[in-house]
């Protein structure tokens, strides 16, 4: 048995470092005084003293002067663009300010011109000048943008649809960065009120005016790739073919969603409006700004992709033209007050007259009062109108009041529902002005109906049972959520948080209903957000309403561990350029990841691509589409949504396994084998991938190989052939802890294979990059392992790494 | 296709400022590009569409209409935008190279 090494205290091990520090500053010392012998006896310019000087590392080498200088800083650049930008600014304008002063005509109107440009929107309070800062800048983006390489002339060409298009492909990542740059930050900070809408209407207008500018496609051109730099969603991640179909299945999309735009676009600005003042309001109570910030913009954008379909100059020539009929209304109904009161004269003169104009016959009972709802009128209705009780189903005495309003509260409720204008989950459809509209509840044929009138008795709409809930609301309507507040679980509870109580027959009877809901496949239509943080017990899961697709407790931790894993992995590939790959995942959108190939995704993203796919080719499940109210599915969201399906499907393992390893592959895509190498005895074979930044140079390697009766202290690059290397350091007297002998053995070993790798590769001109980069690689390995001495001999290694100083 | 690196975006590395100085740096670029579009669509204007621009910028009406009519009235306008832009983009470029010499 080897008799044990006595160990080394902590104490021993400091008082020798303090020995050897010590050492090294009298040798420091020592240094200087031969340095200073020398320069007195042959000069300061000697080149014995240079030679000495950086010998002793007071003065770099030829080559460390030569090294490229470290990056320069963010700020340091940003400064010297401001400086550059400047000095621009200053020449054109002392250019244009000469020539206007010396009578040229141009130069002063353009000089006027510039003015103007400068005060637009300055100093203008209100929606208006808000509008114009707004435009403005998105002038700007437009003006900047176009300059991408995307011709804009082909751009044009090619037709709208592909500006189009391209616009539609980058709206999901109009993240915060863009909607700040263009003032919506300003814009979130306006509130709800009914001015903050009007201003936020007028910037949407705005969006719509910008995109109009040319009515074709070369600012939307412009548009879109000013838009992209925001999004963090430059083309460059796609190849131009795989993105021109994205291009070609949005166009399709768009001209397919056309007509239903013509047929409604006043309803459609009235909706996003409401939409955003929804949206605002929830989130000044979670704080999520960024998220309502991407969403409005996501919708001013998709209100310019509408414009730039041509519907814009329809629009504008509708508001035109509504501009006139309003007038002509306004003058009509003064000149028909003023008939109506000289009807009246005449009437009061000579009371035997005939009708000339027949008075409307709206129930009053019907009309949307202040403060109410569609249900106050049906309510007020049945229960001032004992015969429609009866013909409702009113069994009881027309004089019980209680009786009676009880009856007309429920039958109200139900009515409203099944004549679609509250649904089972408490939104309703609410009356946008008070006193205009009547609700008049009638029986036709033995069914129940509601017609729908304006107060002068025009006809507007009529309802029967069975009718959607009606989220496409008309003009004097709006679609009004309820509260996210008010936890919804089970259908029973969904009635009740209504507010009234049913009977048996009637509950089933909206059972029934939301069971023809529920019938459809949920997966194809249902937003999961990722919950992996919270902590429920299967009792508060089952009534969870985070549980969307009705999963048990164990698929639901399976789903959790799965996507955790995934998006672990995911994230570790993305290396140091997680910020942007997480930016992606969690704000981009999962549709972008289908219909292209592989080969047309920048390598950062390829991981996520083949996630996004595979579970694509699992649950056939299509990431759900941007609606007015809901951004894009993210590819987060999308992967979440779809383990769900596959858990049911009893599949989520084939999700959960290969991810890694797979991946891993993917993200080196050039293999090189190392041959056998007599300098390097102990390699029985080996390989090195590369992975590559879109500009195509290499950015790391990873490199493996099977070594074979190699020792740790038996690496022939390591000075000395002692039995461990701790071993080594002790006989050569470096200092060294224990734990970081590993880490050398390591870094030694890594440097091995990495310095045969070099020398495969590095006589060959392809491979210059690669062979710099593993050369890099190795100075640094050395440098860091021999801060435990001079533990590498780099007489050992290739020519090109053995000058390493 | 499409590469940020060859816009001023990219050159400015907007996509990285703060926000706020992104949106001051895309209105100083926008303001330049402006002017030298000006410069070269001006003199292409009839007599009576300058007194239409005139009436524009003496107006209360928003940026996109003065882009609107001078697309509408000038011949290639939008090439100009672009040419304008990318000439800016040199410029800077040079200025650059001056501040690293």
């Amino acid at each position: 048995m080897p008799s044990e090494k006595p160990k080394k205290t902590i104490g021993e091990i400091d008082k020798e470092i303090e020995a050897l520090q010590q050492k090294q500053k009298q040798e420091e010392e020592t240094d200087k005084a031969l340095l200073k012998t020398l320069i007195s006896l042959v000069g300061e310019d000697d080149p014995r003293v240079k030679e000495l000087r950086i010998n002793l590392g007071i003065e770099k080498t030829p080559a460390e002067k030569e090294a490229p200088k470290p990056k320069e800083s963010k700020d340091d650049r940003l400064e010297k663009m401001n400086e550059a930008l400047e000095r621009v600014e200053a020449k054109r304008k002392e250019k244009i300010s000469t020539g206007a002063e010396r009578g040229d005509k141009i130069l002063s109107k353009v000089s006027k011109g510039i003015e103007w440009w400068d005060s637009l929107g300055k100093n203008e309070k209100g929606f208006k000048g808000f509008g114009k800062r707004f435009g403005k800048m998105a002038v700007n983006l437009g003006l900047i943008g176009l300059i991408s390489s995307v011709s804009v002339e082909a751009a044009a060409k090619a037709g709208i649809g592909t500006a189009t298009a391209l616009s539609g492909g980058l709206t999901s990542y109009l993240g915060t960065k863009m909607s700040i740059g263009l003032g919506m930050g300003t814009l979130m900070e306006l509130g709800t009120s009914a001015k903050a809408k009007k201003i936020i209407k007028y910037s949407l207008m705005g969006a719509i005016g910008v995109a109009s500018i040319a009515s074709g496609a070369w600012l939307a051109a412009g548009v879109s790739a000013g838009i992209s730099f925001g999004a963090g969603y430059a083309a460059s991640k796609f190849t131009r073919e795989s993105f021109q179909k994205k291009i070609d299945e949005r166009s399709k999309k768009i001209k397919e969603r056309k007509e239903d735009f013509l047929s409604g676009k006043e309803k459609s600005l009235e909706k996003i409006e409401e939409e955003i003042e929804n949206l605002l309001k929830q989130n000044e109570k979670s704080r999520l700004i960024g998220k309502a910030a991407e969403l409005l913009f996501g919708v001013a954008t998709s209100v310019a992709i509408l414009e730039v379909s041509g519907l814009a100059q329809d629009f504008h020539q509708e508001k035109i033209e509504e501009g006139h009929k309003q007038e002509l209304e306004k003058s009509e109904m003064e000149t028909q007050d003023k008939k109506i009161e000289e009807e009246k004269t005449d009437f009061q003169k000579d009371k035997v007259t005939t009708d000339v104009e027949e008075k409307p016959n709206v129930n009053p009972d019907a009309i949307v009062g202040k403060g109410e709802g569609i249900e106050h009128t049906l309510i007020r209705q049945i229960k001032n109108d004992p015969e429609l009780a009866k013909e409702l189903g009113y069994t009881g005495d027309p004089s019980d009041s209680k009786s009676l309003n009880e009856f007309a509260g429920v039958k109200a409720h139900v009515l409203a529902i099944k004549a679609g204008y509250v649904d089972m989950e408490g939104n309703e459809v609410r009356v946008a002005e008070a006193d205009k509209v009547a609700y008049v509840l009638g029986i036709d044929n033995g069914q129940p109906t509601v017609t729908e009138m304006s107060s002068t008795g025009e006809t507007l709409e009529t309802n029967q049972e069975g009718r959607e809930f009606e989220r496409e609301t008309d003009k004097h309507e709006y679609f009004h959520k309820k509260p996210e507040d008010i936890p919804v679980t089970t259908e029973d509870e969904k009635i009740e948080n209504s507010g009234v109580i049913l009977n048996d027959q009637q509950r089933d009877e909206l059972l029934d209903t939301s069971t023809e809901a529920q019938a459809e496949n949920p997966f194809e239509r249902k937003l999961v957000e990722v919950t992996t943080d919270k902590e429920f017990t299967p009792e508060t899961w089952a009534e969870a309403p985070e549980n969307v697709y009705n999963i048990s407790m164990e698929q639901f931790l399976a789903v959790n561990d799965s996507f955790n894993h995934t998006k672990e992995t995911l994230m570790e590939l993305a290396g140091d350029d997680l910020p942007n790959f997480t930016d992606t995942l969690e704000r981009g959108r999962a549709d972008a990841f289908l219909g292209i190939e592989e080969k047309g995704v920048a390598k950062l993203y390829q991981p996520l691509w083949k996630e996004v796919n595979k579970l694509h080719e699992i649950t056939e499940l299509e990431p759900l589409e941007p609606t007015l109210i809901y951004p894009p599915e993210t590819p987060e969201n999308y992967l979440y949504r779809a383990m769900h399906k596959a858990v049911l499907m009893d599949r989520l393992d084939e999700v959960k396994e290969g991810i890694a390893l797979e991946n891993t592959e993917s993200l080196y895509d050039t293999e090189i084998g190392i041959a056998y190498n007599e300098r390097y005895p102990s390699l029985y074979g080996g390989e090195v991938h590369f992975n590559y930044n879109d500009e195509g140079y290499p950015t790391e390697y990873k490199v493996s190989g099977t070594l074979i009766g190699l020792s740790p202290a038996k690496l022939p690059l390591l000075q000395g052939y002692a039995e461990t290397i701790g071993d080594y350091c002790k006989e050569n007297n470096f200092p060294y802890r224990g734990s970081e002998v590993p880490y050398v053995d390591m870094t030694a070993r890594s440097l091995y294979v990495t310095s045969a790798a070099f020398e495969e590769i590095r006589d060959n001109p392809a491979y210059h990059e690669e062979s710099e980069l593993l050369k890099n690689s190795i100075e640094r390995q050395i440098k860091e392992i021999n801060r435990y001495g001079e533990v590498v001999d780099v007489r050992k290694l290739p020519e090109e790494i053995s000058n390493y100083p | 296709m499409f590469n940020l690196k060859d816009t001023l975006i990219g050159m400015f590395e907007l996509d990285k400022l703060a926000p706020e100085k992104a949106s001051e740096m895309v209105e100083r670029l926008g303001k330049l590009i402006f002017q030298s579009v000006l410069v070269r669509a001006l003199p292409l204007l009839s007599e009576e569409d300058m007194q239409e621009y005139e009436r524009i910028i003496e107006g209360d009406q928003g940026g996109e209409a003065l882009f609107k009519f001078l697309a509408e009235k000038v011949p290639d306008f939008h090439t100009i935008v672009a040419e304008e832009a990318e000439e800016l983009k040199k410029e800077l470029a040079g200025e650059l190279k001056t501040t690293e010499l």
